[in-house]
């Protein structure tokens, strides 16, 4: 926990340079003491800045916890990248497969990623979770999803 | 004596067959909007117009609208304490509790405590609306820019209700907040603020962008990595009186839906600020006014953090009446769809239509006293139903829940560049969470960002700078001053605790 | 299990494909007439809006008459104030199929540098309606007419408060370009929505405000506010009693024409088409009493020509105006 929080603090303390630095560009303040644009970004990159330095500089002062468990464990990250990761891809594929195609297919893959290894439910649920939506979105809500290279 | 005969005649309007099958079809269809996220209970009304208007009569027509709207607030509570993904914006705070509710096994509790409090506070504002009608409106003109500014500071204060155990990561979150607020185009300048020249960007980023992401991404990711938080279940536990709130469940919320319900009727009746805002502020109040043996229990599953936040939103959908029926002026997105519904059938809103058009406005009144007990007998019997869902395998109930909040975050701008950034906010959520960083401050300060820097401006630009308007005013005076000392007591009680874990150290 | 599941996913993805290339052949051949399958129209907006709610009474009306042989969509593409669903339907070239709504930020998001398409990037297809702005105040206002405004602004520099709706919306441009025009000084007050602005003239939190006349319809009605100037050139035909701008001594028209247009280089025949569907839907009593009548909005149908031509001069009258109002120049 002390390692993420020191990398943390300087990773957002840089981000808030960044947001300072740019909010330098609006108005800060308009004509007749009415507060511009750049008024509030200016404050609140501050004010972050000044809440991470605290924070670094408590986590500096503590000692590294004995046995220190990291937060982020190698199961974690692979977590995140396989869940987000997929998802990310099945949308990038919808203009070429269609929205329905895509999402059929990344539920299916992650209800075996997370374990359904009963191969006969992962493809019932491709098939029938795109046709709910379907029925649901399209149909009744009339949200019009993205149509690939199969016309749906 | 008038109301009541008044009353009496807009009940028998509501309660025959023709205009209580339109209520339970629009409570049902509701539901269902508010319980998939993205498409809120405004997207939703506006995307049925049309279906609504082909009913003709006016009073069958705004009834059914009504149900959609009262169906949808309770609906989003439903995703939001099975799935841990906010149906609606109004119900997100529903997550922070209801979640872990629903994890212990006590869905059932926690979905029957939002429709008991929904109820009462449906209808006591009903009432109050009955009894009070158009005198309120005087109320909600009171509210210019100066008072909203200073109730936005007063309910930014409670971020600190937040802040016990890590109080840094808990105002930095909050900043954040504020932060992702001011992304987008500036109100009074047009100028564009950290768009990086993306238009997609120039409306701001979506508060149910970011809760989706938060909250319902990062459920998935801590379940996937921790079994000890999926659903625990006792398969005898789920007979249909088991899974109702008991009494003690009643008796630990009472007082709070009383207050969450004036709090709601309050806030809600504002135009513009409307029932998200109020969902927090009466989360936050329930959590300080709670005794600590209680409050410690807040964001583990505590069956006041669920009742709190659902009441008021329930008061508050009500209260968007006021303005809308008294004024004439919508006061949130959905009762702006209602507006225009009501011009359709040919109805003009404003103080005119009480004179004008009676019958329609008892009639409406009256579907609100039977669309509320609607939505609790229809939720208290589909309760056993929505709870089976959670026996569903694991896996395939993730995979699912993901692939509704990608279609979520599609449907509320037609576009992938919202999906890509309810991914990104998922990534963050759960960074933030696996360190201690709280999301209901980050979420609080987004919602009341727009308005607070807003405010703000408006209010100097109409006193050409000067402070004083906060305090020259009435109401604003009141809530500026109850928001400094609210500050000044949060220093206090840190300055004090620092010294004690000063004095603490040197002892030690 | 594994390798045995990879086989039946491809077993399925080829039986999909195949059923979608044979469906999609079908849909290949070389129709005879335009329209060949459903038109999708894009709302720049979010769902509930005035330019939505507008666009789906207009198809209401269009299918409840059955004007279209096939069924017009409505969808909302909101963000970038128009300019997201606005590039989509420019970027759709040649594409029949997919249409947008025209509303305000149509001319003034490019003229800002807030949106990559101009109307140089559509093909016209027809105005059905033109809006313009009233001057409101509240009742008990001591204003009666713009003469006593200018009189007392002058009096009183940046005394008076205007509210508008947001910074660069047409309500601005107005309240800009009358402040130029008249040599006064005011100030301007941007809220989020017609609706909170109506809210504050009702509660005597600004002193007047440019609006829409749907959005005050009701106010005026009840005698809670009373409309001082109509920009239009013209008298509105619903409200007879309130003077122009110009009648007033002051030489100011802001009038603009909801349209719909089309992606550029579509076929002459698809414009003709579209245009006779909603010619026919802008003569139906439901739309002209059941939409027009009651949100104040003047019905005036316009060819592609004639709207092409307007969108031209009303780029040009903006420019002008946002211009005045320095908000060009300061880009």
């Amino acid at each position: 926990m002390r390692k993420a929080d020191i990398y943390t603090s300087i990773i957002v303390m840089m981000g808030c340079a960044y947001i300072f630095y740019s909010a330098l560009d609006l108005q800060y303040m308009l004509e007749d003491g009415v507060p511009g644009p750049g008024f509030l970004p200016i404050w609140i990159s501050s004010l972050i800045f000044f809440c991470m330095l605290l924070q670094l500089i408590l986590s500096l002062r503590k000692k590294a916890e004995p046995g220190g468990k990291s937060c982020f464990s190698k199961e974690s990250v692979r977590n995140a990248l396989v869940l987000i990761g997929s998802s990310a891809v099945a949308m990038l594929l919808s203009h070429l497969l269609g929205m329905l195609v895509c999402l059929g297919l990344l539920v299916g893959y992650l209800s075996w990623m997370l374990g359904m290894k009963n191969w006969k439910v992962d493809v019932a649920l491709a098939i029938c979770i795109p046709l709910i939506f379907w029925a649901v979105f399209s149909v009744f809500l009339e949200v019009q999803f993205i149509q690939g290279i199969f016309g749906f | 004596m008038e109301i009541v005969g008044n009353l009496l005649q807009g009940l028998s309007v509501a309660l025959t067959p023709l205009h209580l099958l339109f209520c339970f079809i629009g409570v049902v269809a509701g539901m269902l909007i508010g319980a998939l996220p993205g498409l809120g209970p405004s997207a939703g009304l506006a995307i049925l117009l049309p279906i609504t208007v082909s009913v003709g009569d006016p009073t069958a027509g705004i009834i059914l609208m009504a149900g959609i709207y009262y169906g949808a607030m309770y609906g989003g509570s439903i995703t939001s304490v099975l799935l841990g993904v906010p149906g609606d914006p109004a119900s997100v705070m529903t997550v922070a509790d209801g979640y872990p509710m629903a994890q212990q096994g006590r869905g059932g509790a926690a979905l029957g405590m939002c429709a008991i409090g929904s109820f009462i506070g449906g209808t006591i504002c009903v009432i109050l609306f009955t009894i009070l009608g158009p005198s309120l409106a005087k109320i909600a003109l009171t509210f210019g820019p100066p008072e909203y500014f200073s109730l936005m500071v007063l309910g930014l204060t409670l971020v600190a209700s937040f802040a016990e155990k890590t109080p840094i990561k808990a105002y930095t979150a909050a900043l954040m907040g504020l932060f992702i607020s001011t992304i987008g185009l500036d109100l009074v300048t047009g100028a564009s603020r950290f768009t990086f020249n993306q238009p997609k960007l120039y409306e701001g980023i979506d508060f149910i962008v970011v809760a989706l992401g938060l909250y319902g991404i990062t459920e998935i990711l801590l379940a996937m990595e921790d079994d000890a938080l999926s659903f625990k279940f006792d398969k005898k536990a789920l007979s249909w009186r088991k899974l109702l709130p008991t009494m003690q469940d009643w008796a630990l919320t009472k007082w709070h839906i009383l207050r969450s319900t004036f709090l709601g009727f309050t806030v809600g009746m504002l135009p513009g600020s409307g029932a998200t805002i109020c969902t927090f502020i009466s989360y936050a109040y329930a959590k300080n006014a709670a005794p600590p043996e209680r409050r410690a229990l807040f964001g583990k599953g505590a069956i006041e953090g669920v009742t709190a936040p659902e009441t008021a939103n329930n008061a508050a959908s009500v209260a968007a009446f006021v303005p809308l029926l008294t004024l004439g002026v919508p006061g949130s997105g959905s009762t702006a769809v209602m507006m225009g519904a009501l011009l359709m059938f040919g109805l003009q809103p404003g103080p005119l239509l009480w004179e004008n058009n009676p019958d329609f406005i008892w009639g409406l009144i009256g579907s609100m006293y039977v669309g509320n007990a609607m939505l609790l007998i229809l939720s208290t019997v589909c309760i056993p139903i929505f709870v089976r869902m959670l026996e569903v395998p694991f896996p395939v109930l993730n995979s699912v829940v993901m692939s509704i909040i990608i279609v979520g975050g599609f449907s509320l701008g037609n576009n992938l560049f919202d999906v890509g950034m309810v991914l990104a906010f998922g990534l963050i959520g759960y960074c933030l969470r696996k360190m201690d960083y709280p999301a209901p401050p980050l979420i609080l300060a987004l919602v009341l960002g727009n308005t607070l820097e807003n405010s703000l401006r408006q209010s100097l630009i109409l006193s050409s700078g000067s402070m004083g308007i906060f305090f020259a005013r009435p109401v604003s005076c009141i809530l500026m001053v109850g928001a400094l000392s609210s500050i000044a007591w949060i220093v206090y009680k840190a300055v004090r605790g620092a010294r004690k874990d000063a004095a603490a150290l040197t002892e030690s | 299990m594994n390798k045995k599941c990879i086989q039946w996913l491809t077993a399925i993805i080829v039986v999909a494909m195949m059923g979608a290339f044979v469906a999609g052949c079908g849909g290949d051949k070389k129709a005879a007439s335009y329209p060949t399958k459903s038109i999708e129209m894009v709302v720049p907006f979010a769902a509930g809006g005035g330019s939505d709610i507008m666009a789906r009474s207009l198809v209401k009306v269009v299918m409840d008459k059955k004007l279209s042989s096939q069924p017009i969509l409505i969808s909302n593409k909101p963000g970038g104030s128009g300019s997201i669903g606005y590039a989509y339907t420019a970027d759709k070239k040649g594409d029949p199929y997919v249409i947008a709504t025209v509303s305000s930020s149509f001319y003034t998001a490019p003229l800002l540098g807030q949106s990559p398409v101009s109307y140089k990037d559509f093909t016209p297809i027809c105005g059905f309606a033109m809006d313009t702005l009233l001057l409101v105040v509240r009742e008990d206002s001591k204003y009666q007419n713009v003469k006593e405004i200018i009189a007392d602004a002058k009096a009183n520099p940046k005394s008076i408060s205007v509210g508008g709706t947001s910074g660069t919306s047409d309500d601005a441009v107005m309240f800009f370009a009358f402040q130029e025009r008249t040599g006064t000084e005011m100030k301007y007050v941007p809220f989020n929505s017609g609706g909170e602005v109506m809210t504050a003239i009702l509660g005597g939190h600004v002193d007047m405000a440019w609006v829409n006349p749907g959005e005050a319809l009701g106010q005026l009605e009840a005698k809670k506010a009373r409309a001082i100037a109509v920009a239009s050139k013209e008298r509105l035909k619903e409200m007879q009693q309130v003077p122009t701008l110009t009648e007033q001594g002051v030489n100011l028209v802001l009038a603009q024409f909801r349209g719909i247009v089309g992606p550029k280089d579509i076929s002459p025949e698809a414009v003709q088409y579209l245009g006779e569907v909603f010619k026919k839907a802008s003569e139906q009593p439901d739309w002209t009493d059941g939409y027009l009548k009651k949100n104040s909005v003047e019905g005036r149908f316009m060819s592609a020509k004639e709207f092409g031509d307007s969108m031209a001069e009303t780029t040009k009258m903006y420019e002008e105006f946002l211009t005045l109002a320095g908000k060009i120049n300061k880009k």
